[in-house]
């Protein structure tokens, strides 16, 4: 008897997506260059339009032509600013598709060997018995089905390229006469521009809930047209999806260090446009390290996001945000928030802390995917002795900021909520806590640490997560984290609140001594080592981060007798380092 | 240099060195936009990549040209300045202006 089995063919043509990325960041740095020139043009016209030395009726006529010179260079300069983001966007969007490509081509080839495989069994069966045959075709049947998924996914990566390729046409296209190179809305496609007057859009005074929903409504063409032609609004819209940001801030990112690289080059950047170069190039070196990063347990990247980037903030100081990790879909997510000093040329020694928090949070953990990010979203105190430190008034400002920023984090996710702690270190951890005592801080887990004071908490329940889930570490050498107050004398004013170690606060304290710490607090660096691989800090905090944090390893609280000085039974507790349970971070083979 | 009758000839030399400093930038960024490649984009795109970037090599000349004329002005402006202010120089050099046997 003759039996057939269909055995279905291998589908689709899978077609590589036209263009190259990296030919397209060379015309996109042409563009950039060009910008700058333009920018450079309009700015020495400025300037150049009172010039000591002449006066009267030749001088008006030529102020006029000198003004409308720089006006019209100006408009120019942006315009094709933007038809060079948005060659960056394709390009980075085209590396996207490839890398898709690739992934189909890979299903495909599996797929092409399970049919081979099939075609040879079913060549090789003779007299087969029903069983046999019902097998066959249950093969078949489950190949053709992924087929047929292949075939739905080839579509879908195709509509995307054609929605890239149609963007990036409409953008030269409404850049091009000179009209338009003149224009406002020089380079900006039509259907970008209405998009963004829709209600929710990213700069309309939405909140972050509503600028969600705006998002879920773009189709896919109308998301990659805002990201490319408005990248300064996506990049830091609180709701939007980190992934968004992400996109949007790498287009800034690379504007920067092409367009102010340019002027450089030209010998006409001014010192704040220098500074901001900086920081751009400190931005790309973070974003690079993070990007290259390894998971422990899988050895796979989970990738960088750089989810603030805002360079010129607070007088070139410069805000920025980079998560290790991705923080769209990580089981467990935290905020690190960093304190006095601080300032966008330190992004990449923190994004190296939040690579070994990452690390630590996985080596010990549940197997719960984590993201974390380095938030500096705040104007931080230029030192120890300054104004501002002693106020508190940038800790209370960053505290609304930071509760802000944790808002735009849960409303890019509402269904998939993380697990989410916010970590404080020194001033940071006083900016922490006016967030979760004042501003509805929406995170599970807060801890505090290397603090000098917990501003307006005076007790860990005043925290918006509650007693029983403020974790605090305090390495007893640390000299800024004994300057809170304990007792009922407190320390005159020497810190910023409570110290959160002691009785009075009664939040969990966890062990966070150095193996290598001095004799007195003037030795050693212990207030900048709460991150360093196989130390009990870092331990403890990977436990928390990973929602375990009723497992640290706790300490005893600092306490202040009324009959002596303020005591911490830390100081002669032996620490240690490296110790499974205790203090290892990492595999111990690891440099 | 001194002044000439209101007119200062060192800064207005220097901005007409940087107008033309900027003709050169322009004419640079002319050249670097017209001779752009776009067969790194999609086929779709090429065809609208070129006449942008065929326009604004075009923009950029003229961009070019704008700073050139403003340079020019700025070098005749010192130039005649300083004509003019030697032919006064020799108008009022000319005069006797004693009284009496001296003249």
């Amino acid at each position: 008897m003759t039996v057939t089995i269909e055995v279905p063919a291998s589908q689709p043509t899978i077609r590589r997506p036209e263009g190259q990325p990296g030919g397209s960041d060379t015309l996109a740095e042409t563009l950039y260059t060009a910008a700058s020139r333009y920018e450079e043009f309009a700015d020495e016209a400025d300037q150049l339009l009172a010039p000591r030395g002449f006066s009267g009726q030749g001088q008006n006529a030529y102020q006029a032509a000198g003004g409308k010179a720089a006006g019209e260079h100006r408009a120019m300069a942006t315009t094709v600013e933007r038809v060079a983001r948005a060659v960056t966007a394709y390009a980075d969007t085209l590396r996207d598709l490839l890398r898709e490509w690739q992934e189909l081509s890979d299903r495909q080839d599996v797929l092409d060997d399970r049919r081979t495989a099939l075609i040879a069994d079913i060549n090789a069966t003779t007299d087969a018995t029903e069983a046999q045959i019902a097998a066959l075709r249950e093969r078949a049947s489950a190949l053709a089905a992924d087929y047929a998924e292949l075939v739905t996914d080839h579509d879908g990566l195709h509509r995307r390229v054609r929605a890239n390729e149609d963007l990036l046409r409409q953008v030269f296209e409404s850049a091009t006469s000179l009209d338009e190179a003149l224009s406002a809305d020089g380079g900006v496609p039509e259907f970008a521009q209405q998009a963004m007057d829709r209600p929710g859009a990213p700069g309309s005074g939405a909140t972050p809930e509503e600028t969600r929903a705006w998002w879920e409504d773009l189709s896919e063409a109308e998301r990659e047209a805002v990201v490319s032609s408005y990248p300064g609004l996506v990049g830091s819209a609180d709701g939007l999806p980190a992934d968004a940001r992400d996109q949007a801030n790498r287009v800034l990112l690379d504007d920067d260090l092409a367009t102010l690289g340019s002027k450089a080059d030209d010998g006409l950047i001014t010192p704040a446009e220098q500074k901001v170069l900086d920081n751009a190039r400190a931005a790309q070196q973070a974003m690079a390290d993070a990007d290259s990063f390894e998971d422990p347990i899988t050895g796979e990247r989970p990738g960088g996001q750089l989810w603030l980037y805002d360079p010129s903030a607070f007088d070139g100081d410069g805000r920025v945000a980079v998560a290790v990790g991705d923080l769209d879909t990580a089981d467990d997510v935290a905020v690190f928030t960093p304190g006095i000093t601080t300032e966008m040329s330190d992004v990449p020694g923190y994004t190296d802390q939040m690579q070994n928090l990452y690390e630590s949070t996985r080596y010990n953990g549940d197997g719960s995917s984590v993201a974390t990010m380095f938030w500096l979203g705040y104007n931080t105190p230029e030192g120890a002795i300054d104004w501002d430190t002693m106020t508190e008034g940038r800790a209370a400002d960053g505290g609304e900021r930071l509760a802000d920023a944790v808002d735009g984090l849960r409303a890019s996710r509402p269904d998939d909520p993380a697990h989410m702690t916010a970590i404080g270190h020194s001033y940071g951890s006083t900016t922490t806590s006016y967030a979760a005592a004042d501003h509805d801080l929406d995170v599970d887990d807060v801890a505090l640490i290397g603090s000098p004071g917990a501003g307006p908490a005076d007790h860990a329940s005043d925290f918006s997560v509650g007693q029983e889930h403020v974790y605090v570490g305090r390495d007893s050498r640390d000299f800024v984290a004994v300057l809170g107050d304990e007792g009922w004398i407190g320390k005159g004013g020497l810190g910023l609140g409570t110290d959160p170690s002691s009785e009075d606060f009664d939040a969990t304290r966890f062990e966070s001594e150095r193996e290598d710490r001095g004799s007195t607090r003037l030795d050693g660096d212990a207030h900048s080592s709460y991150l360093a691989h196989d130390t009990e800090s870092l331990y403890n905090l990977g436990l928390i981060v990973d929602g375990h944090g009723d497992q640290v390893n706790t300490a005893s609280q600092s306490y202040d007798p009324w009959y002596d000085v303020p005591q911490d039974p830390e100081w002669d507790r032996d620490p240690s380092s490296g110790v499974p349970g205790q203090s290892q971070t990492r595999d111990p083979g690891q440099p | 240099m001194t002044d000439l009758y209101g007119v200062v000839p060192e800064p207005l030399a220097f901005a007409a060195r940087d107008w033309g400093d900027l003709a050169e930038l322009m004419e640079r960024s002319s050249s670097d936009l017209g001779g752009q490649g776009v067969g790194a984009l999609a086929p779709s795109v090429q065809a609208a990549a070129s006449a942008f970037l065929t326009a604004w090599a075009g923009y950029a000349g003229e961009s070019a040209a704008i700073a050139r004329g403003f340079s020019s002005a700025l070098d005749a402006l010192v130039a005649d300045a300083t004509h003019t202010d030697d032919a006064i120089d020799t108008h009022f050099g000319g005069i006797d202006a004693r009284l009496g046997p001296a003249r």
